[in-house]
């Protein structure tokens, strides 16, 4: 017994030793958003938390979008030494890398080239042009040098040394410009994007390139939808399959249409095949009323059976077997949820948006975390909540075998929050902001006017909150420390920091002093 | 240079797919009575309808609105807003006018009430308390939407007056909305995300009329008041919203009585047909001057019953009018020469007792088909039936040649087509005045080409249907019944 204390003691000193990562969005290829390496914050001293810096940085701001959820790496070789560096992406074409510990910036890169000659609208939020995919930072090479992949908005994928900020090799073309790309992923040597929305004429589809590939040939796979926008972009099983939520559109497949769903693909050969899909049954009803299908699948094991969840606008959760999505029809869940929230259907500020995460507590049991923007659904009452919900929550589900078949049990409802956002989850804490974010997209007196000015006027600030992961109960609030909106950006955590970029090219460290 | 040509070709394509796609999945307009400003009834091709999927027709939901036990048409058949992207979502709306002088936006998706709009009573008018069956008092005019559909097909851009663009008015600036005439004669704009009045109401026809169905096309609606309610005069109206306020001119309807008009049809050049017992008569769009006329038998008897409204429709490269005497017959014009000598049509069938109004569609061959409801013995049905002809070129003459003649019906209603299928409601056994007692309403779709029967709603309606009439669009047909209850019958789209 005392070897094995002293085991686990030698594991936690050299994990914080070594420093934990966070290496792409979502934290892993899976999108499960879940921090397994922290030992830092816990339940019991993460209503501590402060700011223990924050940077404004030079990045202008397009549209909407700002900064993208850095990308953190515990341990970096530096010529001056080892160096936890956060790697933070700005959408006009700008990295930063800083030193946390500092709160210092290291390097800064821009993306120089001439301006696309297509754009997005001049006030049209959905299509903001710039660099809108969070780069993704690869495994240390034999020189002991850890690549970043970088694509810039003129579709351009860079090769950046970590460290320095230097390229390490001539970038090729992976898209283009202006082409509203999502976050990077990564499966051995194959760099997977998505894209949507048709921005500046570009098509929506899911891309693949080998970086290994001399000729660097570029893969694609469109499901003929109106975009694949999953906040992180895909999300990539065990078999290396990567799963994109198609966005609006129809389902067809004597025209291999795929709208409304999700789509699985994977390199076969040289190629971007499509592999399986899922199609909710009700995808005429979500495509009248506009409910998309895009939340980046969360993708995780349950008692040796992979599975993943995934969700869209119209509020409700999709359990799916990745060897077999929707069964024999591809319309049949392992199971599906109720409406969350979004009792009215709109297509606008309510829902589920981004991405989900999941983790597994030290009982071995599976938990599901869905954040949504807008009311809870009147008929969703789960067995713990904290008040009315009127702006967003976070809602656990447990995974469960009840009666032989798995499903989604509801566990709690987080307090009201301005916009739930994608959380993250890290040793028994679920860390989740309201965006504060306007989300109008219609008004009552001109129909459809999606336009940014509106929307960042009538925006506000966001707030970081961390809950009992098991009960939802709050442990901390930023309340009004943070000034600024968040739109379309995101949590990153590790090693006792928690990172968050808002609107005003701010980004906000949170951790506890002196840890 | 070739490989970049095929990316902006596949890309054109896939625009146009989407395009397409959209169009078909995300609904199209009903925006007033028959669906369109020649009021044909004739939807086209309806995704969600086909011969083989109608018999899963089921009734998808049912609404007790808030109407008077007055008249024969307390609900109004609706207008049907495919796609509103509003505040609270994309929404397929349908507008139902009820003589309480309310405006209900209902959800077609989710049937359920998205708002209600009570026009409220405000001129120095008194309010007509008595009710008669000829004036019935009330709301009497089903609302519109703009209609698109002049020299083009049903969605394109219409085109305005005189060609040059029409002034955007207070009352068609900016963003769509529905345009109802309550009782007090006032027209109201209304925003179809809320129901509030756009812009104040303004007195257009007297108060107190009873006015017909309203189309509006290239900014002007049209309507006609009949008959003579509160000493209205029987009239065609004009009203142009194309100004900075709204202008109200009319055409005094003299020769022959209306008894209760449907109102006005246009034809594809513009010209704006209209019934009276007597004659079928022909205006300038806008300007109302007459432009033609044709003399129908007039039967002599039961002057003052309900006129139906003719029909405009495209055969071949000309502009054909079809309507229904008082005689019974259905007369078919040519709307270039309109009659010639005022009294020889084109051709006439025999008397048929043609009641309410006629619809027309065009088959896949381009076979042009009219359908009449006949409320009386016709053949093999005995109470009444929906009678199809076609309209055919036979010795180079255009003739109405009968085809089928549909099963058994009470007092049908006009019908209205969809993907070949006829929805014909049987509305029930009806006295002058009233519905007689323990009577009901059957939905029936037909097979529009044979006339068999592939659906019925036998015992799903529990009271006789509104005289108004039935609306068709994006899989659904809707009528309501005299007890104020509004039926949607439709193939089920799942939540």
């Amino acid at each position: 017994m005392r070897t094995l204390i002293a085991l686990m003691a030698i594991i936690a000193v050299c994990a914080i030793a070594i420093g934990a990562d966070w290496p792409t969005d979502g934290g892993n290829p899976q999108r499960t958003n879940w921090q397994k390496d922290e030992t830092i914050l816990k339940t019991d001293n993460v209503g501590n938390l402060k700011i223990l810096w924050k940077l404004k940085f030079d990045n202008a701001p397009r549209q909407m979008h700002t900064l993208l959820p850095p990308l953190i790496i515990g341990q970096v070789r530096t010529a001056t030494g080892p160096k936890q560096i956060a790697l933070e992406t700005g959408v006009s074409d700008n990295l930063y890398a800083i030193d946390v510990d500092k709160g210092e910036i290291l390097w800064t890169k821009h993306f120089e080239y001439p301006p696309p000659a297509r754009n997005g609208g001049a006030t049209d939020p959905l299509c903001p042009g710039g660099m809108t995919a969070t780069p993704l930072i690869g495994a240390e090479n034999t020189a002991g040098v850890r690549p970043v992949y970088v694509l810039a908005g003129n579709g351009q994928l860079h090769f950046i040394n970590l460290a320095t900020g230097e390229e390490m090799a001539a970038p090729v073309q992976f898209g283009w410009p202006n082409g509203k790309s999502y976050a990077l992923n990564m499966w051995g040597s194959v760099l997977f994007t998505t894209t949507s929305q048709g921005c500046a004429g570009n098509p929506n589809q899911m891309w693949a390139i080998d970086i290994n590939d001399p000729l660097k040939k570029v893969m694609t796979f469109s499901p003929k939808s109106g975009g694949l926008w999953g906040r992180t972009g895909a999300a990539i099983d065990s078999s290396g399959v990567a799963w994109a939520p198609t966005g609006d559109g129809t389902y067809d497949l004597p025209t291999q249409r795929y709208g409304n769903g999700l789509i699985g693909a994977r390199i076969e050969g040289n190629e971007l095949k499509l592999k399986d899909w899922y199609i909710p049954s009700n995808w005429e009803f979500l495509y009248k009323k506009d409910l998309d299908m895009q939340v980046t699948p969360a993708i995780f094991d349950y008692k040796g059976r992979e599975l993943m969840v995934v969700g869209s606008k119209e509020c409700r959760v999709y359990l799916l077997d990745p060897k077999s999505a929707g069964g024999a029809d591809h319309q049949t869940p392992v199971y599906r949820t109720q409406q969350l929230c979004n009792e009215e259907f709109n297509f606008a500020g309510t829902g589920i948006w981004g991405g989900m995460a999941s983790w597994e507590d030290a009982k071995g049991t599976r938990w599901v975390l869905v954040p949504f923007w807008g009311p809870s659904h009147s008929d969703f009452k789960p067995p713990v909540s904290y008040g009315p919900v009127k702006r967003g929550a976070i809602v656990a589900l447990k995974v469960e075998t009840v009666n032989g078949k798995i499903q989604l049990t509801p566990a709690w409802m987080s307090q009201d929050m301005d916009h739930g956002e994608p959380p993250v989850v890290a040793n028994g804490v679920v860390y989740a902001y309201g965006s504060g974010e306007d989300t109008t997209q219609a008004y009552a007196d001109r129909g459809l006017n999606d336009s940014s000015p509106l929307r960042i006027k009538a925006s506000t600030h966001a707030t970081l909150f961390a809950f009992d992961a098991e009960t939802g109960k709050t442990l901390f609030s930023s309340g009004d420390q943070i000034t600024s909106f968040v739109h379309f950006g995101g949590l990153s955590i590790a090693n006792g920091r928690v990172y968050l970029g808002t609107f005003d090219s701010t980004l906000y460290c949170f951790g506890l002093p002196g840890k | 240079m070739m490989a970049m040509r095929k990316v902006i070709l596949n890309l054109v394509l896939i625009s146009v797919c989407a395009a397409l796609a959209l169009s078909q999945s995300r609904g199209g307009n009903w925006p007033t009575l028959g669906g369109d400003a020649q009021g044909s009834g004739w939807e086209g091709a309806d995704a969600r309808i086909s011969k083989e999927k109608v018999k899963d027709l089921q009734l998808l939901f049912k609404l007790k609105l808030e109407s008077q036990s007055k008249g024969l048409r307390p609900l109004m058949p609706p207008i049907i807003l495919g796609r509103l992207i509003s505040y609270r979502g994309f929404r397929e709306l349908a507008f139902v006018g009820s003589n309480s002088d309310i405006v209900y936006a209902i959800d077609a998706d989710l049937g359920t009430i998205f708002w209600q709009k009570h026009l409220e009573y405000s001129t120095r008018e008194p309010q007509a308390t008595s009710s008669t069956p000829d004036c019935p008092g009330g709301m009497t005019a089903m609302p519109t939407m703009p209609v698109p559909g002049i020299n083009g097909p049903r969605g394109a851009a219409a085109p305005q007056r005189g060609g040059a663009p029409a002034q955007a008015g207070s009352f068609i600036a900016g963003t769509a909305s529905v345009y109802a005439i309550s009782s007090d004669g006032r027209l109201h704009r209304l925003n179809t995300s809320t129901g509030d009045d756009m812009v104040q109401p303004v007195q257009v026809i007297p108060a107190n009329s009873k006015i017909s169905s309203l189309r509006m096309v290239n900014g002007v609606i049209y309507a006609v008041t009949s008959p003579a309610c509160n000493l209205t005069q029987n009239a065609v109206w004009a009203i142009d919203l194309t100004g900075d306020v709204p202008k109200a001119s009319s055409y005094a309807l003299n020769d022959g009585e209306l008894g209760g008009s449907p109102g006005t049809v246009i034809g594809s050049d513009g010209t704006i047909y209209v019934q009276t017992s007597r004659r079928l008569l022909a205006f300038s769009a806008g300007t109302l001057a007459l432009s033609g006329y044709f003399n129908l038998e007039d039967a002599g008897a039961d002057d003052r019953r309900d006129v139906p409204a003719p029909l405009a429709f495209q055969f071949k490269d000309r502009q054909l009018v079809a309507a229904a005497g008082k005689d019974g017959r259905i007369y078919l014009l040519d709307a270039a020469s309109f009659g010639g000598n005022h009294s020889t049509p084109l051709d006439r069938t025999m008397p048929l007792a043609v009641s309410a109004g006629l619809s027309t569609w065009q088959d896949t061959d381009n076979t042009r088909w009219i359908l009449a409801p006949v409320w009386g013995r016709n053949g093999a049905a005995p109470s009444g039936s929906i009678s199809a002809f076609k309209v055919e070129e036979q010795s180079g003459k255009v003739v109405l040649t009968p085809a089928w003649v549909s099963r058994d019906m009470a007092s049908p209603l006009t019908p209205v087509v969809a993907s070949s299928v006829v929805f014909a409601v049987s509305a029930g056994e009806f006295t002058r005045e009233r519905a007689k007692n323990g009577t009901r309403a059957t939905l029936f779709a037909l097979d529009a080409t044979t006339g068999k029967e592939l659906y019925s709603s036998r015992n799903l309606v529990g009271a006789p249907a509104s005289l108004a009439g039935i609306t068709v669009s994006n899989g659904r047909v809707y009528f309501s019944t005299l007890d104020g209850t509004f039926y949607a019958f439709g193939i089920y789209l799942e939540h």
